[in-house]
C-alpha cells in the first residue's frame, strides 16, 4: 500500500495532511459485526413477536407446520432475514469488513424462495384442502392488504437498520439500502405468513414476494440518498 | 453530507464493547518509518496526531500513482484530496484486527467512482482524457508544441471516414459515446472500440514523424 520512498507532494496535499492530523481527535470505533447483528436481530425478533401477538396467529398454524412447503418457506424467510441482516451490517464497513462471501447469501436465499414458490405452481398439490392449504377465492379483496401490511412492517424496522448503516461508511450505499429493506421485508413476510391463513401460491407471489423485491429495489434508491458520507 | 450523523469524536479513549477482539498494543507506538500502517492508524484512532500524519504521508504516494493511472493529471490532486478527507471521515470504521490496505483501497475506489460519475456526466466525454494524455505523451519539447495538434489533425484526415466521424462527434461536437452511437447507428461499445483504434493509429503515426528541427 505505501510507497517506500517519499515523493514530493503538492503543497495542497501537505497542507491538507497537516490539517487532518491536527484534527485527529480520538474516535469511537465501530463494534464488531456480531455485536450489531445481535442487537438488531434481537430488536427485530421482539418487534416480530409483539406484532405477531397483536395480530394473532393463524388458527391452523400447528397443522401448517406439518406441511413441508410451508415449513420450508418460513425457514427460508427466517434464513433470508438473518443472512441479509449480516450482509447489511458488513456493508457498513468500507471494505465490507473484508468478508465478501456473505454478501451473496441474500441472492441465493431469495432465489431458493422464488424457486420453492415456482415449484409449487409447476408441481401443485393434487388436493389442497386435504393438504390443509387455504386458497383465497377471487371474490375476496383482501389481497392488497397483505402488501400494505408488509409495507408497514418493513418501514418501521428499516429506520433502525438505516440508522445503523449511517454510523458506518459504506462504499456500496445502494446495496446496503437494498439489504436493509430486504431484511425488514423478510421479517414482515414472516409475520404476515404466520398470521394470515391464505396459502395460494399466486397470491403469495403477487402480493407478498413481488412487493418484497420491490421494497428491496426501493432500498437501492433510498440507500444512495440516505447513506452518503 | 452525513457529517452530522457520523460518530462524535470524544476526548477520552472509548471502551471496546464486550465481544470485540482486543489486540494488545503498546501504548501509543513511537511513529517512525518502520511502524506498520495498521499500528499508525490504530494510534490515530486513539488521537495520536503524529502517527496519523505519518500514516497519511506514507499512503499518499501509492494513492497518487493509483489515481494517476485513471484520471487526467489536472484532476489528480482534487481526487487525492477527496480520498484523504474520506479516509479521515471513515477512520472510525477501520478494524484494527485487519489489514489496512483493503480498507484504504475500498475508500479510494469509492471516491474514484464518484469522480467518474460526476466528471463524465458533464460535457467532457469519457474518451477525452485518453486524447489529452496522448497529446501530452507525444509532446517532446516546446518547439513541437505548435506542430503537434497539426500533426494529429493531419493524421485524423487519413483515418477511415467512420472513425473520422466518430472523433468529430466526440471531440468537436461534444457528444458522449452513447449519443455518438445513436447518431451513427452503432452500439456504445463499438464507438469506444473504434475511437480507441483511431487513437492507437494516430499515436503510432505521430510518434513516427521525424522531430521538427
Amino acid at each position: 500500500m505505501e510507497d517506500k520512498g517519499s515523493e514530493a507532494m503538492p503543497n495542497g496535499i501537505d497542507r491538507l495532511i497537516d490539517e487532518l492530523a491536527e484534527n485527529a481527535k480520538p474516535v469511537e470505533c465501530l463494534h464488531c459485526v456480531a455485536h450489531y447483528v445481535l442487537r438488531l436481530g434481537t430488536v427485530l425478533v421482539l418487534f416480530a413477536l409483539a406484532v405477531g401477538i397483536w395480530l394473532g396467529l393463524r388458527d391452523d398454524l400447528m397443522l401448517q407446520w406439518l406441511r413441508p412447503a410451508y415449513a420450508v418457506e418460513i425457514l427460508l424467510l427466517g434464513a433470508l432475514a438473518l443472512a441479509t441482516l449480516i450482509a447489511m451490517v458488513q456493508l457498513a464497513w468500507p471494505d465490507a469488513n473484508s468478508q465478501t462471501a456473505m454478501l451473496k447469501m441474500p441472492y441465493i436465499l431469495t432465489g431458493l424462495l422464488i424457486t420453492l414458490m415456482l415449484l409449487q405452481i409447476l408441481l401443485p398439490v393434487s388436493d389442497p384442502i386435504a393438504a390443509g392449504m387455504v386458497i383465497p377465492s377471487d371474490a375476496e379483496d383482501h389481497h392488497f392488504f397483505c402488501t400494505l401490511w408488509i409495507a408497514a412492517l418493513t418501514a418501521i424496522p428499516s429506520f433502525l437498520l438505516f440508522a445503523m448503516l449511517r454510523r458506518g461508511a459504506t462504499t456500496q450505499p445502494g446495496k446496503a439500502g437494498a439489504y436493509a429493506m430486504l431484511a425488514a421485508a423478510a421479517v414482515g413476510c414472516i409475520i404476515v405468513r404466520l398470521s394470515e391463513p391464505h396459502d395460494g401460491i399466486t397470491h403469495l407471489l403477487l402480493f407478498h414476494y413481488l412487493p418484497t423485491l420491490f421494497f428491496a429495489g426501493l432500498g437501492v434508491l433510498v440507500g444512495r440518498a440516505a447513506l452518503r458520507w | 453530507m452525513a457529517l452530522s450523523n457520523m460518530p462524535t469524536e470524544t476526548n477520552s479513549k472509548s471502551a471496546m464493547a464486550e465481544g470485540d477482539v482486543l489486540i494488545q498494543q503498546p501504548a501509543t507506538p513511537e511513529p517512525d518509518n518502520k511502524a506498520p500502517l495498521e499500528l499508525l492508524l490504530a494510534a490515530a484512532q486513539d488521537g495520536d496526531c503524529a502517527a496519523y500524519r505519518q500514516f497519511l504521508t506514507r499512503i499518499t504516494p501509492a494513492l497518487t500513482r493509483m489515481i494517476s493511472r485513471k484520471v487526467p493529471m489536472a484532476d489528480v490532486e482534487d481526487v487525492l484530496q477527496n480520498i484523504l478527507i474520506s479516509i479521515h471521515r471513515a477512520r472510525h470504521t477501520y478494524d484494527r484486527t485487519r489489514n489496512v490496505s483493503p480498507w484504504v483501497a475500498a475508500i479510494a475506489r469509492f471516491r474514484l467512482a464518484d469522480y467518474f460519475r460526476h466528471h463524465y456526466r458533464a460535457e467532457i466525454t469519457p474518451l477525452e482524457p485518453e486524447m489529452l494524455d496522448m497529446l501530452h505523451y507525444q509532446q517532446q519539447d516546446v518547439t513541437q508544441e505548435a506542430e503537434l495538434p497539426e500533426l494529429v489533425v493531419e493524421e485524423i484526415k487519413k483515418l477511415p471516414p467512420r472513425q473520422q466521424r466518430i472523433l468529430h462527434l466526440l471531440h468537436q461536437e461534444g457528444y458522449t459515446a452513447k449519443e455518438t452511437g445513436e447518431r451513427l447507428g452503432m452500439k456504445e461499445s463499438a464507438v469506444k472500440v473504434a475511437a480507441h483504434r483511431a487513437y492507437k493509429r494516430i499515436r503510432a503515426r505521430v510518434g513516427r514523424k521525424p522531430d521538427v528541427a
